[in-house]
């Protein structure tokens, strides 16, 4: 049997390969695991802009009901991007934080990325009525009133908003089980 | 001397102390040997930002360790994600036979190998205090890495020494 002083000397005592990078290496990396996170939030940004800009078009229309709904969806897309500034990020941790403060606070991540999937179906619902306006503004306001063509948008709609609900709903159970996962990593009394 | 400076100064500190130490952990942590340098340099470079913020408010290996268990464990969460192997506590270990003596090699490589096959097996928190533990931590130092209260720290060192008893 060894003792423990003996299993520390094997332990201490294994042939590793140290590693020492030159700051030049830190740095590079350091550039790209930024650049990767900045990416990230740029593309949710711009996605919503885009949605943004687009209806801003809808300003221009001659049909005030259509441009009332252009000018919801244009506020609801602004409040998109700052909503997901708002609550879609979580406060790192110091690098040096304890374990246990390190482990609670991904854990918080998690949940609040399980949430905002939650929340889709609030936060997509929110673009219905500038779109239903729109929709019904272009239908209206044509030569020869669309409604055909009000239908078929106002289904596609409904279409796109059920599965991202569907999606959304799905994301949920992923984040949930990853929480769960991590709880099961940390299932000790403290 | 610049911030910068002293960022690099106590990086390289770090490494001359304790970069020995970091490459056993991330040993203990990936067994897959290219897996291990990766993690071996995420930890430097979580190392070496997280020294903007150091302001002696620990001591330096206090610091290194808990930067270094820390980005460790979010390792295993990646690996767990993506369908990892199950993890035991160390109580879990404690209940699990060990080998006869006469199947227990004493060979130092065979025991390395079934030590770090041992810490693999084990939740973060209770590989942290393992992995202290055989770099000769002090209790109170596996306290302020881990951020368990004494009287857990106690209840785990406990239970280390004797899964090590049981398996060794």
């Amino acid at each position: 049997m060894l003792d423990e002083e003996q299993l520390r000397a094997i332990w201490r005592g294994q042939t590793v390969t140290a590693l020492q990078m030159t700051p030049q290496q830190l740095r590079a990396r350091a550039a790209d695991f930024d650049s990767a996170i900045r990416r990230r939030k740029l593309r949710d940004r711009v996605s919503f802009a885009l949605v943004a800009v687009i209806f801003a078009f809808g300003l221009l229309l001659d049909n005030a009901v259509a441009r009332v709904g252009a000018a919801l969806m244009v506020l609801w897309a602004l409040f998109s991007i700052y909503a997901l500034h708002r609550f879609g990020s979580v406060d790192a941790t110091p690098g040096d934080s304890s374990a246990q403060a390190c482990a609670a606070n991904h854990q918080r991540h998690l949940e609040r990325q399980r949430d905002i999937a939650l929340s889709w179906p609030w936060g997509i619902g929110l673009a219905i009525p500038g779109f239903v306006l729109v929709v019904i503004g272009l239908g209206a306001g044509a030569r020869v009133p669309n409604w055909m063509f009000s239908a078929v948008m106002t289904g596609v709609f409904l279409f796109l908003y059920i599965g991202l609900v569907i999606y959304g709903k799905m994301l949920a159970q992923r984040w949930q089980r990853e929480i769960d996962s991590l709880r099961s990593l940390r299932d000790e009394p403290r | 001397m610049t911030e910068a400076a002293d960022e690099a100064r106590w990086y390289d500190n770090a490494i001359a102390e304790f970069g020995s130490s970091l490459a056993r952990l991330a040993a203990a942590y990936e067994f897959d040997r290219a897996l291990q340098q990766d993690l071996l340099q995420e930890i430097h470079l979580a190392l070496w930002r997280s020294f903007a913020g150091f302001r002696y408010q620990c001591s330096l290996r206090t610091w290194v360790y808990r930067v270094a268990h820390n980005t460790a464990a979010t390792h295993v969460r990646r690996q767990k994600r993506a369908g990892g192997s199950r993890l035991v506590s160390l109580e879990e270990l404690e209940d699990l036979p060990g080998e006869s003596n006469a199947e227990r090699s004493l060979d130092e490589s065979s025991v390395l190998g079934r030590l770090t096959s041992l810490i693999q097996r084990l939740k973060p928190l209770d590989r942290d205090v393992m992995l202290l533990y055989l770099e000769g931590a002090s209790a109170s130092a596996i306290g302020e890495v881990t951020g368990l209260s004494p009287a857990n720290v106690a209840q785990k060192i406990h239970r280390t020494k004797k899964v090590l008893q049981r398996h060794f």
